[in-house]
């Protein structure tokens, strides 16, 4: 059983995920590798070339790919004779990216059409959440079931960037938020009820904005003229940020907001809970799964009401407590989960019998 | 109004009429106006457009109006009428007298000439049609340029920011040391 991905990155949560399983399916016996078109030198020693595939390609191999838009690895999978199961982590809406990436606009367009592609090929698809399974079935996926990522949380006990923390632990109120900039994580709408935040309620306040913006410079742009426009100070973009340094943001941050409004499955929502950061989320996408009851889920984000609720949340240590504590119970929830007993369980479909014969290519 | 929800423990309702209960006394009290908070939500955040994408219509609007610019011209026109059959008769009449008429003065050097101003006139719609496309380019270029001289800005910023932590790290570490040192 073998897995393809279009890239093996450091630090990355899909990554980690097929580290997981590779680790599990190797501990239940079966010969696993992971094949990937780019892999982070990092990782170099953990994934083999894509081009290698074809050597263990065969109509008895099981395929575990991760669903990407416009790659390689999916080409060559469609056409392999394996029996394919297709991990999907959702296709962000092309709306989102027009009028700043016209170019992913398409790519997003086209790569809801080859997820429909791979429907009558795939013995089974797994969503990372009931989202994004509701999506694959919409697509026309027969077989579908949900595999949540599950965080290695050991990752998140490694010592800290010491400058970085530095750099925010100063008396600032610190409001984070980790994504990419990118148009659907509404970086924009954090703008705007942080102005507010910080014009009525804590002027001595930062929102750290922790993620790259690389290859979405157009937004970003946007982004620097509406903090210019409004007036905010200590708006802080980060850029791409090392593990340790992304440990060190977590580590200041008073509050985790999240204004998305589409999310597949959400990490840092998670991660903000494993550093004890009340969080507080606009309901989207699947951010309720994610949040498991845990933090303060919301459906109103107009500024003022943000602003007044993160307010809320900093200043009145019940709250604050009462919310720690949901977050608390969540993550003991998903610490239960066994990922290596869920994962059995998601693929014995396709490990108990042989390849379905309308599944195969 | 939307419902909130959230996890166990936390009434998200209540506090979220709290929330709601604050902002109207903060109104009240002329903290907060609603023309401050709309004017936030709907400052619009501007899609761009990249300079590779843009096309000028201008082309394709003065070739829509040919008649303006696009006139031909040749003696025809200096001796023709629009009058119908009077006219042609006109015309005739016109020609006819041309040899007395050139004892005055000579029309074929203007008309040679508006001829020439009409071949130029074609020549000028495409000029000015790539100098608009390009000077447009050349403007969206110039901001994107613009654009990343900010975001180097910001980032040398932060490296700035960064260094002065780095040394106050330093200093306090050396600080330390010495400490230890004293007290050994």
């Amino acid at each position: 059983m073998h897995q393809l991905l279009a890239a093996l990155s450091y630090g990355d949560a899909i990554s980690n995920e097929a580290l997981a399983i590779q680790a599990h399916l190797r501990r239940a016996g079966y010969a696993s590798d992971i094949f990937a078109e780019g892999v982070h030198p990092r990782m170099a020693h953990l994934a083999r070339p894509l081009w290698e595939y074809p050597d263990v390609s065969s109509p008895d191999t099981v395929c575990l790919f991760h669903f990407s838009i416009g790659s390689a690895a999916g080409r060559l999978i469609h056409h392999a004779p394996d029996r394919l199961v297709a991990i999907y982590h959702n296709i962000t809406p092309a709306h989102f990216f027009m009028g700043f990436h016209p170019h992913l606009a398409g790519l997003c367009y086209h790569g809801r059409r080859e997820l429909e592609a791979f429907a009558p090929r795939t013995e089974l698809a797994l969503g990372d959440s009931e989202f994004n399974r509701r999506e694959l079935e919409e697509a026309g996926f027969a077989r579908t079931a949900v595999l949540p990522i599950v965080l290695d949380l050991d990752a998140y006990r490694g010592p800290v960037s010491p400058v970085v923390q530095r750099l925010y632990a100063d008396g600032r109120r610190n409001i984070v938020f980790v994504g990419r900039v990118i148009p659907n994580k509404r970086i924009d709408d954090l703008i705007r009820s942080f102005a507010l935040y910080q014009r009525h309620a804590e002027p001595h306040s930062r929102l750290l904005l922790v993620g790259d913006y690389r290859g979405h410079e157009r937004y970003f742009d946007r982004l620097r003229e509406l903090v210019a426009s409004l007036g905010v100070q200590e708006v802080v973009f980060t850029g791409h940020v090392d593990h340790d340094e992304l440990l060190a943001c977590y580590s200041v941050a008073d509050l985790f907001l999240c204004l998305s409004e589409h999310e597949g499955f959400c990490v840092p929502l998670l991660e903000a809970m494993v550093f004890g950061v009340p969080v507080i989320a606009y309901d989207a996408g699947a951010v309720r799964e994610t949040l498991r009851g845990g933090g303060l889920l919301i459906q109103d984000k107009r500024p003022d009401v943000v602003a007044e609720l993160v307010d809320d949340v900093l200043t009145r240590p019940d709250l604050r407590d009462r919310v720690l504590e949901s977050q608390r119970r969540a993550l003991a929830e998903l610490r239960a989960i066994d990922f290596g007993v869920l994962l059995a369980q998601r693929l014995a479909p396709v490990l108990g019998s042989p390849a379905a014969p309308e599944a195969r290519a | 109004m939307s419902k909130d929800v959230s996890a166990d423990g936390v009434d998200v309702e209540a506090v979220m009429a709290q929330v709601r209960e604050r902002i109207a006394e903060k109104k009240r009290r002329g903290l907060l106006t609603d023309e401050e908070v709309r004017e936030i939500a709907e400052r619009p955040l501007h899609p761009v457009l990249d300079a590779h994408e843009f096309r000028s219509r201008l082309l394709a609007e003065l070739m829509a109006d040919r008649q303006r610019w696009g006139f031909a011209f040749g003696p025809e026109h200096v001796y023709g009428s629009s009058r119908g059959g009077a006219g042609r008769l006109l015309e005739r009449v016109r020609r006819l007298l041309n040899p007395i008429q050139k004892l005055f003065w000579n029309p074929n050097p203007m008309i040679s000439a508006l001829s020439r101003q009409s071949d130029l006139n074609q020549s000028y719609v495409h000029l000015i049609h790539n100098l608009a496309e390009e000077l447009t380019r050349v403007n969206l270029d110039v901001q994107d340029l613009r654009n990343r001289v900010l975001q180097l800005q910001g980032r040398l910023e932060l490296h700035a920011r960064r260094e002065k932590a780095l040394e106050a790290l330093l200093t306090e570490a050396q600080a330390g040391a010495k400490g230890e040192r004293g007290r050994a």
